[in-house]
Order: structure tokens, then C-alpha cells, then sequence
């Protein structure tokens, strides 16, 4: 029995250890990609953005609509988007958290701020872009909350990326050195806007009874130990709340304690409150491709005017 | 539970240690230990069941001891025919009902009287055709006095609910099974590599194989309009290539996982895609249900022993019980009349022994004789299994006829070169492996253990370059 035993763990550690190295250089190498958020993830990793002035947190909407080549233009210094897709305040915090174990710390942080911010959802979007970082420790916590990699995915080495076409397509790219620039790589300090134009079927957001965004309660107090965390850090928040097509207002029954709350916090604690959620642009499907997201038109007049809001305010990066 | 699934391999760990290291050479902690992971395996696929599982067991337990302790003739049969029927009745209206009430009503309607019968819609209780027929073999067993009946409750129990086989088999029977539970078991370091490699390939034939053709299969038999003859052709074949990947692969998983246990179970499957001819292709495929109908209706029954129209009779009730056990559809039951037609003319001409031992039993290659027939018996088949795969007969006729008549071109037929390659390796590691009980059985003694060892890593490397979603084995339905 021991015998067999000791055969057998000596069989499955040499298992292990080349499962890890291929694992290791999966990891690394889908690092070194551009593409999309495997891009943001490597720039932050990797710190191939060193020195981030500013960073910008939301979600989708951040992605989309905050350019940061149009805000250091006009503020000076380094600006990066870390919007997310598809994900609320709760996984933002995932890449504070990573910023806070950088050496420099960023002297803003905006945050995206519209009516899911404190909701949470129940499975991983795009779990995919996960991938290369699921074995640091504090993304596996942030992970675990959601359904989408199981026990084995989390601990095990290597068979989170079974089946992960898309991941693995772009590691045998860059292994092969076949990496071409194409659509997805072109995204500037993590912005990338949408050049479409208003979809038909975005009229159909309208068509839906409204309904009350509940909030996540443990979002809601991680929310408050952030503002506390940041102000202890000494830097400084900004909360915009970005354009949103007209109709959508009435979507939520409670939006208007929603934006009540964000503004009776950013009063509490001082933090710079921007709102455009009525702003001219919210008036024209011309600047949307759907009703909470800016296409390209629109997120570059959006950009502009919060550049120029922002250097009102006072805001300087250099 | 899936055998194919990380749950799995954590549950049978965590069993193997306690069964060897904690329960160490106590026969009766083994046995609990086992029976309660037993049940535990069962009741996390759909505990609502475990109460028919154990009613079952109690019923042919009870039944068995009362059948021993009685003389008279006439209370033994009415023993016997109690726990025949009951156990029968469980799976009539849990697996058959809605399917003979469905038939009788359409029947009607052909005749034009409208009838709207309500059906149960119930589910299948898992497993449910293999542990009744485990009790069937024990109860008839008894009746028939060729083993004495079990008194520990535990003991018996164990027998029907042993994990490795609850749900897909292999069958069971009392006498080969029943001793092993009730003697000492010493681990052997020789069988737990043994059953680690069964494991193994049974995983590789589930993962890589059958998992890896489900893809394709479930494309073209899912919409065969859409689809041209050359297609369905290559779907008929994957699917033939995908069922002996899929079931074969979880008796493997089975006997390694019992094996690794101490204990040997029935050999299910022995490299039946190799067979000469559909006889011995049926002694090779699914060898407990075989022999379990052989043994228990067919013999029964005279065999082939009372002239030839009985025998004709004979062979056609075993195959369609065979189809109708697999499952309450037309498509199973004419699967099992082709068989069945396939069969008859070799039973008739007395050729249906002729193919006993293994192909090329002592050649590299089989003869250009031989690899014909093997060849042929593989056409055959597959075109049964056109039947088992598809959802109704119209279907399994449509995909027949636009493959003969509607062929199109080969370069439609296609597939990745990468599956290719893997079937082939199969084939060439199942050809070699040919006279052990599965594939990798006389490996150690063939090649040095650095080429065993990275064989062995090749499997599981590519387990995890194709594991993707865990698909269900089709026996599970059965």
C-alpha cells in the first residue's frame, strides 16, 4: 500500500508540476496580448501603464464613453480606463485593489457611477478575461463570489482553460508570433467606443415594465469602506454619472433615491459630484447605440465636456 | 455524480483512503463504508429515488431468505413471482407506461377511435434497469437453488448499490459478485495500477473520444434535412465510434474504480469493434446484458436446442427484450430486430460459433479475410445504431435513405484531422492491447515505464485539451 501510494503521488506531483508550468506560461503569455480586457489585465499586471494619474472605474459604460487620451490632453498626466463589462462597483474594486499594491498610487479615481453600481450580479461575465489572473489570490476571492470557475478551476492548474477557444486561439498566436492587429487591439489605455449607431432593437429597453434596482448590501458597505480607504490614501474620487438616453429614466422606480444616495455621499464626504445624466446629449439617439451606452460620436463630446469640467474644477495631473 | 467529473475523482479518493487506511482489514467497516458511499453516490444525482433503490433491496433480500427457508413448490413461485413482478411493475410504470399507452392510443386512432390517455411524464429513476436486473439475477438465482441465499442485510445490499456499477453496470450477478463481498480483501498494489489504468483509458475513450464526437453526431443527427448523405454517413460512423467511446469508457472507469476497491467485476466489453462477425460481436459488446438475457430468457426459453422455428422465436424475443430494455421507443425495438436479422442466418447455418477467439491471435495484422469481415460486421452495426441514435424510426429510415441515395461528395464528410488522429489512436491502442481485459492491461510488460509514464501524461494532457462540457453517458438513460 505504501509503496503504491508513494508511486502514485510521485506520478500525480509530476503531473502537477508540468500541468503548473504550462499553466505558468499560458499565464504569461496571454499577458502579453492587447486584445480587449486580457489587454487591460496585462497593462496592470504586467504595469506596462506605469504611473496612472487618474484611473477611471465603472463598467461598460466607463469602457465606452470616458476617453483618456482626451482627458490627458487636456489635465496633463497619465489616465487610464479600467472600465469592466457587464460588472457593478463590486468587481471595479477588483482592480483597486490591484492598484493598491502598486508602488504609485493613482491621485484620482473616477467613478463611474449609474443605477446598477451597487447591485451585484450572480455569474461571471466574460469569464474568460480571468483567465491569466485567476491564480492571484485576491482575484480568486473577488471570482469566488460569482458562479462561472468551480473548486477545481480555481485551485487546479491548468484545467480552467479547457475549452476557452478564444484565449487559447490568442496564446498560439502570440506563441507563433501570428499576433495581427485587428479589431479589439486598438483600445487606448483600456477605452475602446462603440462606432455603431442607434440599434433598432435598443427600442426595446423602453418596452419593459419599470422595476426597482435592488441594492447588494455588502456592495453597499464595500462602497462605503472604499470612499474611507481612498480618503485615508489620500486620493481624491471623482463620481461622474454619465449620459443616459432620456427614456431610460423611467426604466427604475427608484432612481431617483439611486442618484439621491450618490449625491448625499459625495456631500458627506466632500467627493466632486459630475452629473450628466440630463445632459444635452441624452436628448439624441444620435450619440447612442443603445440607451446607456455613448457610441464613438457621442463618447468623444462626452469626453471633451468632462475634460473641460474637470480642468474647471481645479483637476491637474502634472 | 459523473464518472468523468472532478466530483468524482474527489468522492473516490476520499473513499479509497478511508476504505483502505481508516476501515483497514475489517471486512464489515469496508462494507458499510462502501454501501454508505453507495448511497451517498446515488442520492447526489436525485436522493427522491434512493427510497425506490432501497425498497428494491429489501424486497429481493427478503424475498430470497424467505424463498430458501420454504419447501413448498407452490410458495416458492409465489415468492418469486412477488418479487418478480414488483420489480418489473417499478420499471413498467416509471420507464414503459407512457410509451405502451402512447402506442395503444395512436393504435386506436389508425382504427379511428380518438383516445387521450394521461400519460405519467414521470423521470427515470438513474439506473433503475441495471440495479432491477441485479435483483432478478439474485431472486431467480435463489429460486433456481445455484446460490444460497444472502442473510446480511448489509452484504446484499452492497451487491445492488455498489457504486463503480449502480448506474450503468456492468450487471452483476449474485454468484460472482456476493462471495467477493462477503470475504477479506487485501490490497494488491498490482490491481490498483491495474484498475488506475483502466481508469485512465476508460476516461480517454469517454473525454477524448465519445465527448469529441458528440459534437459532430448531435449536429447532424440534430437536423438531418439540413445535412447531405456524405454528412449523415460520417454521423452514423462518429456516433458508432462515440457509443463504444462512451460506454465502454464507463465500464472501464467502473471495473478500474472496483478494482482499486479489491474487487473484480464482469467484463463488459472485449474490443467488439474487432469482431468478425455480429455473433461475436455480441459476445464482445455489453457481455453482462448478454449473457444476463442469454442465461435468464433465452436458455430459458430452449435455447436454440428446439428446432428451428422455436429457436428463430428465441432469438427474436431476446433481441427485442434486449432493445425494449435500453428503452421504451420503436427505434430500440427495431434496433433489436436488426440484430436480430442479422443474427438468424449464422444461428441457422450453425456459423454463429465460428469466431471464438480473438482476431489475429498471434499475428501483427489480421488477414485481408479477416479485416473484410471485421469491416463488414462494422457497417452492420452501424447501421443499427442509426436506429438506437435516432429520435424516432422515420428519422433512422430518412438518414438511411439520403446516405444510399443522396450521397453528395466525400469532401463534404469532413471532419478535423485532429479527430481523425485521435480515432486512429484508439483504434491502434485497442489493437494492440487486444488480449488483455481492456487496452492497457499488458502494458507494463510491453514497453519501459519512462514511455509508460508519458503515455500516460499524453492521455491526460489531452483529457484536458478536450474537456470541455462534460456530457452525460448515454447509458444513464437506460
Amino acid at each position: 500500500m505504501k509503496a503504491f501510494l508513494l508511486r502514485a503521488i510521485l506520478f500525480f506531483s509530476l503531473l502537477f508540476i508540468l500541468a503548473s508550468s504550462v499553466d505558468w506560461l499560458f499565464c504569461k503569455t496571454i499577458l502579453r496580448s492587447k486584445f480587449s480586457a486580457f489587454g487591460v489585465w496585462g497593462d496592470l499586471i504586467e504595469m506596462r501603464v506605469p504611473n496612472v494619474d487618474m484611473a477611471i472605474m465603472g463598467s461598460s459604460r466607463a469602457w465606452t464613453m470616458f476617453n483618456p487620451k482626451t482627458l490627458e490632453d487636456s489635465l496633463g498626466g497619465v489616465v487610464y480606463n479600467y472600465g469592466v463589462d457587464g460588472y457593478a462597483f463590486h468587481m471595479q474594486h477588483l482592480f483597486f485593489r490591484q492598484l493598491m499594491r502598486l508602488e504609485y498610487k493613482p491621485k484620482y479615481i473616477i467613478n463611474e457611477l449609474d443605477i446598477q453600481t451597487l447591485h451585484i450580479r450572480k455569474d461571471l461575465c466574460n469569464p474568460e478575461h480571468f483567465l491569466g489572473v485567476l491564480p492571484q489570490p485576491f482575484v480568486r476571492d473577488y471570482t469566488a463570489q460569482y458562479k462561472g470557475f468551480d473548486l477545481y478551476e480555481r485551485y487546479l492548474p491548468l484545467i480552467r482553460w479547457s475549452g476557452r477557444s478564444m484565449a487559447l486561439t490568442i496564446i498560439q498566436k502570440i506563441l507563433s508570433r501570428t499576433e495581427a492587429e485587428q479589431d479589439g487591439y486598438d483600445r487606448y489605455h483600456g477605452y475602446q467606443s462603440n462606432s455603431d449607431e442607434w440599434h433598432t432593437d435598443a427600442d426595446q429597453q423602453f418596452q419593459v415594465e419599470p422595476l426597482v434596482q435592488r441594492w447588494h448590501k455588502p456592495t453597499v458597505a464595500l462602497f462605503q469602506e472604499y470612499i474611507r480607504e481612498c480618503a485615508e490614501r489620500k486620493i481624491k474620487l471623482i463620481w461622474v454619472m454619465p449620459p443616459m438616453y432620456k427614456e431610460l429614466h423611467r426604466i427604475t422606480k427608484n432612481q431617483d433615491i439611486i442618484f439621491g444616495h450618490y449625491r448625499r455621499l459625495a456631500k458627506e464626504n466632500n467627493i466632486l459630484l459630475l452629473d450628466y445624466t440630463n445632459d444635452t446629449l441624452s436628448n439624441s439617439k444620435l450619440y447612442f447605440y443603445n440607451a446607456g451606452h455613448l457610441n464613438t460620436r457621442g463618447a468623444e463630446l462626452f469626453s471633451k465636456h468632462l475634460a473641460s469640467d474637470l480642468k474647471a474644477a481645479g483637476v491637474r495631473l502634472n | 455524480m459523473l464518472f468523468n467529473t472532478f466530483h468524482y475523482a474527489s468522492f473516490f479518493l476520499l473513499v479509497f483512503l478511508l476504505y483502505w487506511l481508516a476501515a483497514g482489514k475489517n471486512r464489515m467497516a469496508q462494507n458499510i463504508l462502501l454501501l454508505v458511499a453507495s448511497y451517498f453516490f446515488y442520492g447526489f444525482w436525485d436522493v427522491r429515488f434512493l427510497g425506490l433503490l432501497i425498497f428494491s433491496t429489501l424486497l429481493d433480500y427478503g424475498s430470497g431468505i424467505l424463498m430458501e427457508k420454504v419447501d413448498h413448490p407452490f410458495r416458492r413461485k409465489l415468492f418469486l413471482t412477488l418479487s418478480i413482478g414488483i420489480n418489473l411493475g417499478f420499471l413498467a410504470v416509471f420507464k414503459y407506461y407512457d410509451f405502451f399507452i402512447s402506442s395503444f392510443a395512436s393504435l386506436l386512432e389508425k382504427g379511428g377511435i380518438a383516445l387521450h390517455p394521461t400519460l405519467l411524464e414521470w423521470i427515470l429513476p438513474v439506473g433503475i434497469s441495471f440495479y432491477t436486473f441485479h435483483g432478478l439475477s439474485y431472486v431467480l438465482d435463489v429460486y433456481n437453488r445455484k446460490i444460497k441465499a444472502c442473510y446480511s442485510l448489509i452484504d446484499y445490499s452492497l451487491f445492488v448499490s455498489f457504486f463503480p456499477l449502480l448506474v450503468a453496470g456492468p450487471i452483476e450477478r449474485a454468484h460472482h459478485l456476493l462471495p467477493q463481498i462477503q470475504s477479506n480483501r487485501i490490497f494488491q498494489a498490482d490491481k490498483a495500477r491495474d484498475g488506475l489504468r483502466q481508469i485512465l483509458w476508460g476516461l480517454f475513450k469517454k473525454v477524448v473520444i465519445a465527448d469529441v464526437c458528440a459534437t459532430q453526431v448531435n449536429t447532424y443527427f440534430g437536423d438531418p434535412t439540413q445535412a447531405s448523405g456524405a454528412q449523415l454517413a460520417l454521423a452514423v460512423f462518429l456516433f458508432t465510434i462515440q457509443i463504444y467511446g462512451d460506454f465502454s469508457g464507463y465500464s472501464d472507469i467502473a471495473l478500474g474504480s472496483a478494482r482499486l476497491l479489491g474487487f473484480e467485476l464482469l467484463q463488459n466489453f472485449s474490443f467488439p469493434y474487432f469482431s468478425r462477425d455480429i455473433a461475436e460481436f455480441w459476445r464482445r459488446w455489453h457481455i453482462s446484458l448478454t449473457t444476463w438475457f442469454r442465461d435468464y430468457v433465452y436458455i430459458p426459453l430452449g435455447g436454440s436446442r428446439v428446432g428451428k422455428t422455436a429457436a428463430i422465436r428465441n432469438t427474436f424475443i431476446v433481441f427485442l427484450l434486449s432493445g425494449l430494455w435500453h428503452g421504451a421507443n420503436w427505434t430500440f425495438l427495431v434496433w433489436g430486430a436488426w440484430n436480430a436479422l442479422l443474427f438468424l442466418p449464422l444461428l441457422l447455418l450453425n456459423k454463429n460459433r465460428s469466431n471464438l477467439d480473438m482476431v489475429g491471435a498471434n499475428k501483427r495484422f489480421p488477414s485481408v479475410k479477416e479485416l473484410a469481415s471485421i469491416l463488414l460486421t462494422f457497417v452492420l452495426v452501424a447501421i443499427g445504431w442509426t436506429f438506437f441514435r435516432a429520435i424516432n424510426v422515420e428519422q433512422a429510415f430518412f438518414i438511411l435513405k439520403k446516405i444510399t441515395t443522396d450521397f453528395g461528395t466525400l469532401e463534404e464528410a469532413w471532419m478535423p484531422t485532429s479527430l481523425l488522429v485521435l480515432i486512429a489512436m484508439l483504434f491502434t491502442v485497442e489493437w494492440l492491447g487486444r488480449h488483455g481485459r481492456f487496452a492497457l492491461e499488458k502494458m507494463p510488460v510491453a514497453i519501459p515505464v519512462y514511455l509508460r509514464w508519458s503515455f500516460y501524461l499524453l492521455a491526460i494532457g489531452l483529457m484536458f485539451t478536450y474537456r470541455q462540457n462534460a456530457f452525460q453517458f448515454i447509458y444513464f438513460q437506460f
